[in-house]
């Protein structure tokens, strides 16, 4: 095997791999999504001559991922924050920009919300464009049925959350327009008037 | 995937909420920047070994069996049991009646049993001065049997036999090993009890039996193997009027334990002050040396 066997078998599913490992560590930081994807790489990339069939390299490198991600939401509590940080001397590689999903907010914090399992498999679904029957196969499943009602079940969970999100975030937005009079001492009372009334 | 229907009947703000539009944004997302860095940063941060050239290969292949072959070969040393000796005392004259009857008892030809008359000096403290007349010397009859198959079990069997029959003073086993040289695999596979490559000629084993024999008795005969009607090995022990070079080289010492005891004052008579000083005070040493192993043990 040489190297640029692995990256060109990698590339057309590159973009697909690092979407899919960001909104999987969705509710994680930054820095932690970057530890599951270099790690995953790494893994993939040692172990690339042990896959016989690589006509199947993407649903094996997305299943690393996956495994991966489990791994790091396991693994103990002070090691979440040692990361694979670049030696001096070696080339930086950084697989997440700072601007990353900024305009998916909303998906991004619904997704945080439902379980680990659950985000893997809508993800694997809606992002890798895996069927049913290799989602069921990454995630060791045993049956289809299982993975069916889990998309289901998840799809209709993050409905919820979206709305949910989306109607606070309008509340928020016309309460701070309401309150904007520039007047600081008439808000100041208006706000300790409904605290009084929650109290 | 079919986009969801119900997904803008839920929405009650009725805004951009389609849940597959949201993750289309989310699968188009480009990272092409960070995919031109990744091969370099595979490549320094792999701790995969890089592959050998078949040449190599094959090279370190044949390199390796032929150490393997080399270290096999290495001749090693082994002590391998070749037979037991069965050597006895007792307090009697030796006659025709009592080889028979111990060669009864141990289930052994009369030719294989060797008998001889010893001296046997009783260990005492004796003063070097008074050392010529104050030896408390006793004939004794030393008997000798060779199993020359290694079976310690029918060494003893033999043995509880005819110490069972006659009262000896002392009766013991003695194993007859030889040193034996063979590569180290033969070596091993010995060791497991299975025979490969040739094992010790019957030259070999009547040559070690021999040397065993007179460092370890006083017989003066000669061990010859021969085979019973049931093709069993059992060995014979002629004894060699002529003298052999063992009898020659022995030392005064020794001599001095073997002769009858007429003889022996006569030899004694003969000898120097010094030399009698000097053989009493090796005796004294020897059983002094014997009395201390006792102890320890």
């Amino acid at each position: 095997m040489s190297d640029s066997e692995f990256t060109d078998l990698l590339k057309p599913h590159y973009d697909d791999a690092v979407n899919y490992c960001r909104a999987l560590c969705s509710g994680s930081s930054k820095a932690e999504a970057e530890d599951v994807m270099q790690q995953s790489l790494l893994k993939a990339f040692e172990n690339f001559d042990v896959l016989r069939d690589k006509g199947s390299f993407k649903s094996w490198f997305f299943q690393i991922i996956t495994r991966s991600f489990y791994n790091s939401v396991r693994k103990p509590f002070w090691s979440r924050f040692v990361s694979l940080n670049s030696e001096e001397g070696k080339v930086a590689f950084q697989v997440f920009e700072d601007e990353l999903f900024e305009d998916n907010q909303m998906l991004i914090a619904a997704l945080s919300r439902i379980s680990k399992k659950e985000r893997a498999a809508i993800l694997l679904f809606e992002i890798g464009g895996f069927p049913i029957e290799e989602i069921t196969r990454i995630q060791n499943e045993k049956s289809e049925s299982t993975v069916k009602s889990r998309l289901s079940r998840t799809r209709k969970k993050l409905k919820e959350f979206m709305v949910m999100l989306e109607t606070e975030n309008v509340r928020m937005q016309g309460f701070a327009s309401q309150r904007s009079t520039n007047d600081l001492y008439h808000e100041t009372s208006e706000i300790i008037k409904e605290i009084k009334s929650i109290g | 995937m079919k986009p969801l229907k119900s997904s803008k009947k839920l929405n009650p703000l009725g805004e951009n909420m389609n849940l597959p539009d949201a993750f289309n944004q989310l699968k188009n997302t480009k990272h092409d920047s960070s995919f031109e860095n990744l091969g370099e940063w595979l490549g320094q941060n792999t701790s995969k070994p890089k592959k050998m050239k078949s040449l190599y290969k094959i090279a370190a292949s044949l390199t390796l069996t032929a150490l393997i072959f080399i270290a096999c070969s290495i001749p090693v040393q082994q002590e391998e049991e070749i037979g037991y000796m069965i050597k006895g005392y007792i307090e009697t004259e030796i006659t025709v009646d009592l080889r028979t009857q111990l060669a009864d008892a141990a289930a052994v030809k009369l030719t294989q049993l060797n008998a001889n008359t010893v001296l046997h000096e009783e260990e005492q403290e004796i003063e070097i001065v008074d050392q010529a007349e104050n030896n408390f010397t006793q004939s004794m009859a030393e008997i000798v049997l060779i199993l020359p198959d290694a079976d310690i079990n029918l060494a003893n069997e033999k043995k509880n036999s005819m110490a069972a029959k006659f009262d000896f003073h002392s009766i013991e086993v003695l194993p007859i090993e030889e040193t034996v040289e063979r590569p180290f695999y033969e070596a091993a596979l010995h060791n497991l009890d299975i025979k490969v490559g040739k094992e010790l000629s019957e030259e070999q084993v009547v040559e070690r039996i021999n040397t065993f024999l007179h460092e370890n008795s006083s017989s003066n005969g000669r061990a010859k193997i021969s085979l019973d009607e049931q093709g069993n090995r059992f060995v014979e022990i002629a004894v060699d009027l002529s003298g052999d070079n063992h009898q020659v080289k022995r030392t005064v010492e020794r001599l001095y334990n073997e002769l009858v005891p007429n003889h022996a004052k006569e030899m004694r008579d003969n000898m120097t002050k010094e030399e009698l000083m000097e053989l009493k005070q090796k005796e004294i040493d020897k059983a002094k040396a014997k009395k201390a192993q006792l102890k320890e043990n």
